[in-house]
């Protein structure tokens, strides 16, 4: 297991450097974690942590880029675009197949992080209950509205407007631009991707996981068998190696 | 995404929901009945919590919650959850 400490180290966004957890040894396939977005991201914090930890109990390495403006990143939030968290995908899937020795790596996507996978140059892509960007844009209003008036909401406001000006969102200082991008942004469809969703999900996909939706609770939760499932998925799929 | 709901089946749904989302037991969801009360009752169901159970609830049955009919009466119970959520997922 000391093959698989802990690493605190970074990927390059031009001249910037941006944080990145690892829990790699080098080896191949390395998963390439893209993280749910914005508060979820917070609420899944401890699921990733147990998923990174059940990968390397499998013997897989996994990496954890912040995305720019968010977790550990020095960048302010309010200076970044949708592309430039798609550039910053890209640059943090370069960093993991550098050191994977040039193999690309397999992407581990979560909620809407899906979002972002198509940005990246991936053997394959895993999915957790993938989510249009219109969704997490509504439910980010919505989380909105709440925390300013509670329950007894008044209509809702337009909070899109054209200008640059930066919004305040559920506690998030965010340019219109990426404002916008994730309000646009779907899933892309590509070859060799696996969905998972949870058991009780009205959607379909290729695997139903037993768990909480841990990324809708305000307190966050943890759940060791979900990242067990979603670890062991992951190995079986790519174990299956037709693509590689 | 369908939206074939029964009403046992929304009950159950809605259930899960509260169990998954706020994090509460199987044993004390299962307790709960139609004058349960719960926005300002329940801890676990703070403001925040709201809007995440609102869109869970949305995926689970396939239906659309308008925000403008979010309010203090529809969260006051599970009683009043539940027809609320029925009209939508039954209607």
């Amino acid at each position: 297991m000391s093959d698989f400490a802990l690493g605190f180290t970074h990927y390059r966004r031009g001249e910037i450097e941006e944080p990145m957890l690892s829990r790699a040894r080098g080896g191949f396939p390395e998963i390439l974690i893209l993280p749910p977005l914005f508060a979820e991201m917070n609420r899944c914090r401890a699921l990733i942590a147990d998923v990174m930890a059940e990968l390397a109990a499998l013997g897989i390495g996994s990496w954890l880029p912040d995305l720019p403006g968010t977790g550990e990143s020095d960048t302010p939030l309010a200076t970044m675009g949708w592309a430039d968290w798609e550039a910053a995908v890209r640059a943090a899937a370069r960093t993991v197949a550098y050191a994977g020795g040039g193999a690309r790596p397999v992407t581990l996507a979560l909620r809407g992080g899906a979002l972002l996978d198509h940005a990246v140059r991936a053997d394959r892509r895993w999915r957790l209950a993938p989510v249009a960007g219109e969704a997490l844009a509504r439910d980010l209003s919505r989380a909105r509205r709440m925390a300013r008036h509670g329950a007894d909401a008044p209509s809702a406001v337009d909070i899109a407007p054209d200008d640059d000006a930066p919004l305040e969102i559920a506690g998030y200082e965010m340019s219109s631009r990426l404002w916008r991008g994730l309000a646009g942004a779907v899933p892309v469809e590509a070859r060799a991707t696996r969905t998972a969703r949870l058991t009780g999900d009205a959607e379909t996909a290729d695997v139903m996981l037993e768990g909480p939706p841990l990324w809708r609770r305000a307190e966050p939760g943890r759940s060791r068998a979900l990242a067990r499932a979603i670890a062991e998925d992951v190995r079986h799929w790519i174990g299956r190696c037709d693509v590689c | 995404m369908t939206a074939t709901n029964d009403a046992a089946e929304v009950e159950a749904t809605v259930r899960a929901v509260l169990r998954d989302v706020l994090g509460i037991d199987e044993a004390r969801v299962a307790a709960f009945d139609e004058s349960t009360l719960l926005f300002g009752s329940l801890p676990e169901l703070d403001s925040m919590a709201v809007a995440g159970l609102l869109t869970e609830i949305e995926d689970r049955l396939g239906i659309i919650i308008d925000d403008d009919e979010v309010d203090g009466d529809m969260l006051h119970s599970f009683g009043s959850l539940l027809s609320f959520v029925d009209s939508r997922a039954l209607g």
